[in-house]
């Protein structure tokens, strides 16, 4: 085998490593067939990394703590789960301003100069900042959140 | 077409030694002998565009229109602009007197946009809309050659001054549309207004031994506008293999051409009369152009890997012989946000070869290149970085009138910087 | 030659049913992993929607009605697979029957629309549709909103392609373009077909009667109030088929879980 169909060879397992996914819900059930109403053999929590093993539609049969089952892959993704991002009050003073960008658009909105921008679109709607912060004072605490369903009517 | 215009000016002049060189065949235009001396868009150069079968970004518009149905994304923006070094000598053109002969060395250097294009979905299928710098040369020569023989009994050239200076440039520009007609088969075409413009200056001075001397000055100036459609079809008739096919043609529908000629010469009426000769042509003969066509073929078989092979057919027409080149190219990902290319191709003369005892045939000069380009890829974005190296080797008549061949080898190099975006 | 064509005519015979899959490339595959960057620059603009949107209907500010229909919602949004998103559900002020959701998790419910609720897993129904439209990134990957890469190479290469990118990038463009989705474009069919099915999952991993989202769906069909549903979510009927047939083949029944009809009816009330 020469150096070439090595090298070929490498380029090909690279992508053939097993696909790992990560639990992103409270929980991940794994069921015994790619039915919602099948029976649970096993659950995984959130945070738990899934190899998949194979897919059918949106059903990911998984391996996880050597129990094959399958699971819904809208409750997975292939990075870890992250904190909690929480931009909107702590940053409410400078965002308010004028200057106000997303990120993801600072360059170009910059070079055209946002404030023109929000003066166009301040005509075209209504904005209505104070009624935003207000239902994001809003706050209901986890325990209550995850007892819900657990409480008498 | 050109034949019949450096005849009716050398008649009606009188023929000169090196004059003529100013009209002859194998140098007035830049390099309408090849057939693909750019290669737009970044990863098409980058794997020495072989692409006809992968032609998934803006660029397709170019190299396979019915590739823009597969772009991935919903809108894509790709801007590449090269630069370019390159020298062409041809050997031994001028023999010295003292033995040996001197190279004549014509060299070329540039920055040029090379490729922008975008695409988008759009209803069913994508539209693009692109620009497409496919040859741009601006070559100078400023030589001084010393004791120089000179076809004159008794007599050589004590000092030669040539002052050479040339701009071509071919732009395509124009929309394309492209469709998916099923997960296997998708078609595509593009409209290219073609538009070209030439200007060529020429300048040299020729002082003999006696203290006579033949004195010339020539500007050229071409303009060409034409249609340039491109048909193509994508075809994966098995998973991770893509077959590519395109029909292009150039249809001109206006040509102009413009010599105007001032000369000074030795032999029209002796040393000593000054008499200048001067004349003005105008020709609007359009060439004819060939039709191409192209079958690709590429391997995905991974996500990091990928290979394809490129043919492309040039028919004979009026002007050219016919020609078929050759390209293969790979990707690479070092790492998911680093990809590595690189190709080899070919671009053969589209003109006869040369034979022995005639004169004034044109140069016949095969190009062989090489590509590497890196690029890096943040989330919506990619930088490009590449190179292309191009060796060509041929044989020419350079001096008009004279059944002598020389070799001719050329040697180009671009680095081209392109960026992409996708929204 | 006519080997070779007899040859290409082979294999251009169709085998298998196949996607053009192939064609992404790895750093395709990367751009479809979202860092912490894209999450902020999604929730800043999806903030910035929420404005317009309560701007268009008046926020209802009802705080002991919002703090329930913010428990339910939060409690639906534990079963999607965006945990770094702070879910906030607001009830707008109108007798419109609909409900919005802005990316970065701001979803809101008019008032219309709760009149004609009729037990708490039909809420929770609804607001996990709405969750599901964030949850698979819905406007943010039709318009593609990315946080800063980072090295910034993002806006080099936006500015060096054109003045496309440029003009295309500014903010107030995005924003109108996802406030015409909302009001008058609606989400695509798959979309509405995918979010219900999710929505439904969501339900009955949640310990929700599973079939309340389809219940809820079949009494705005058939009645008055189908029309002004139908202006951004079209199609009802179809939906509700849709939804009968996920049901029965994933054989979910209405007692696999909990309405809480009598929970609603006590929180649920307009002065």
């Amino acid at each position: 085998m020469n150096r070439i169909t090595i090298t070929l060879m490498a380029f090909a397992s690279l992508s053939l490593s097993a696909e790992l996914l990560y639990v992103q819900s409270l929980k991940a059930p794994l069921l015994a067939e790619p039915k919602l109403g099948s029976k649970e053999i096993a659950s995984a929590p959130r945070g738990e990394k899934l190899r998949v093993i194979k897919k059918e539609g949106q059903w990911f049969m998984v391996e996880y703590n050597k129990t094959e089952g399958w699971t819904l892959s809208t409750l997975l993704s292939k990075q870890p789960p992250i904190e909690k991002v929480n931009t909107a009050e702590e940053k409410d003073v400078t965002r308010e301003t004028a200057r106000r960008r997303a990120s993801g658009y600072t360059t170009a909105a910059a070079a055209r100069g946002l404030i023109e921008e929000r003066a166009r679109a301040n005509e075209k709607y209504r904005l209505d900042f104070e009624a935003i912060r207000w239902l994001e004072r809003i706050k209901v605490s986890d325990e209550e959140v995850m007892n819900l369903i657990k409480e008498k009517e | 077409m050109e034949k019949g215009l450096k005849k009716d000016l050398l008649g009606w002049l009188g023929l000169s030694s090196l004059f003529a060189f100013l009209l002859s065949a194998g140098v007035v235009f830049a390099d309408e002998f090849h057939y693909r001396n750019f290669i737009p868009g970044e990863r098409a150069a980058g794997m020495g565009g072989a692409y006809t079968a992968i032609s998934d970004d803006p660029s397709g518009a170019f190299h396979n229109p019915a590739g823009l149905a597969l772009i991935i994304g919903n809108k894509l923006s790709v801007n590449v602009n090269a630069y370019h070094v390159s020298d062409k000598s041809y050997v031994r053109v001028l023999p010295r007197t003292t033995g040996g002969a001197d190279d004549w060395t014509l060299r070329s250097s540039g920055l040029v946009p090379n490729f922008f294009g975008i695409a988008q979905k759009f209803g069913p299928g994508v539209v693009g809309f692109s620009y497409a710098v496919t040859d741009s040369i601006s070559r100078h020569q400023e030589q001084v050659f010393y004791n120089i023989k000179s076809r004159l009994p008794n007599r050589y050239i004590s000092r030669y001054v040539i002052n050479i200076n040339d701009e071509d440039k071919t732009y395509n520009i124009g929309p394309s549309y492209a469709l998916e007609l099923s997960e296997k088969l998708s078609v595509g075409a593009t409209l290219y207004l073609h538009y070209r413009s030439a200007r060529i200056i020429r300048n040299q001075l020729v002082t003999l031994d006696d203290g006579q001397f033949e004195w010339a000055n020539g500007y050229r100036k071409n303009s060409e506008y034409g249609l340039k459609p491109i048909l193509g079809l994508m075809l994966s008739p098995v998973d991770k293999v893509s077959l590519g096919f395109t029909l292009s043609k150039v249809y001109l529908f206006k040509s102009d051409s413009r010599i105007q000629g001032t000369y000074r010469g030795i032999s029209s009426d002796g040393f000593g009369i000054n008499r200048v000769d001067f004349a003005i042509l105008t020709n609007k003969e359009k060439r004819d152009l060939p039709y191409e066509t192209k079958a690709g073929i590429a391997y995905f078989p991974t996500r990091t890997f990928l290979i394809s092979a490129d043919l492309a057919y040039y028919t004979k027409t009026d002007d050219y012989e016919q020609v078929l080149n050759g390209a293969v190219g790979m990707e690479y990902y070092l790492r998911p946000s680093i990809a590595l290319r690189s190709g080899l191709f070919t671009d053969f003369a589209n003109t006869p070869k040369l034979k022995s005892n005639q004169t004034d045939q044109r140069e016949r000069v095969d190009n062989y290149g090489a590509t590497l380009s890196l690029s890096y890829f943040t989330k919506n974005s990619a930088i490009t970085v590449g190179a292309v190296y191009v060796y060509g080797t041929g044989k020419a008549q350079i001096i008009s009138g004279q059944t002598d061949i020389q070799n001719v080898r050329t040697n180009t190099i671009s680095v081209f910087l392109g960026t992409s975006y996708s929204y | 030659m006519k080997s070779l064509v007899v040859l290409l005519i082979l294999i251009t015979i169709p085998i298998l049913s196949l996607s053009r899959d192939y064609r992404k490339r790895a750093h395709h595959m990367e751009a479809e992993t979202y860092g912490r960057e894209d999450v902020e620059a999604e929730v800043m603009f999806g903030r910035e929607l929420a404005v317009k949107i309560v701007g268009t209907y008046p926020l209802l500010r009802d705080r002991e009605l919002t703090m329930y229909v913010n428990k339910i919602g939060k409690y639906m949004a534990l079963y999607s697979n965006r945990p770094e998103v702070e879910f906030r559900f607001g009830i707008l002020n109108t007798d419109h029957v609909n409900a919005y959701s802005a990316p970065g998790g701001y979803i809101f419910i008019t008032k219309g629309c709760l009149m004609l609720v009729k037990d708490e897993s039909e809420l929770a129904g609804i607001l996990a549709h709405e969750i599901a439209h964030v949850s698979e990134r819905h406007i943010v990957k039709e318009l593609n909103i990315r946080g800063e890469s980072v090295v910034g190479l993002g806006g080099l290469s936006a500015l060096l392609s054109g003045p496309a990118g440029t003009v295309e990038k500014t903010l107030s463009v995005f924003l109108d373009q996802a406030y015409e989705l909302l009001f008058s474009k609606g989400y695509k069919m798959q979309q509405e077909y995918d979010a219900d099915r999710i929505a439904t999952e969501m339900l009955y991993l949640a310990g929700y009667d599973p079939h309340a989202l389809k219940r809820f769906l079949q009494r705005i069909g058939n009645s008055e109030y189908r029309d002004q549903m139908q202006k951004t979510h079209p199609g009802i009927s179809d939906r509700v088929v849709a939804l009968d047939k996920f049901l029965s083949t994933n054989k979910l029944r209405e007692d696999d879980g909990k309405r809480f009809e009598k929970r609603f009816v006590r929180m649920v009330r307009f002065k």
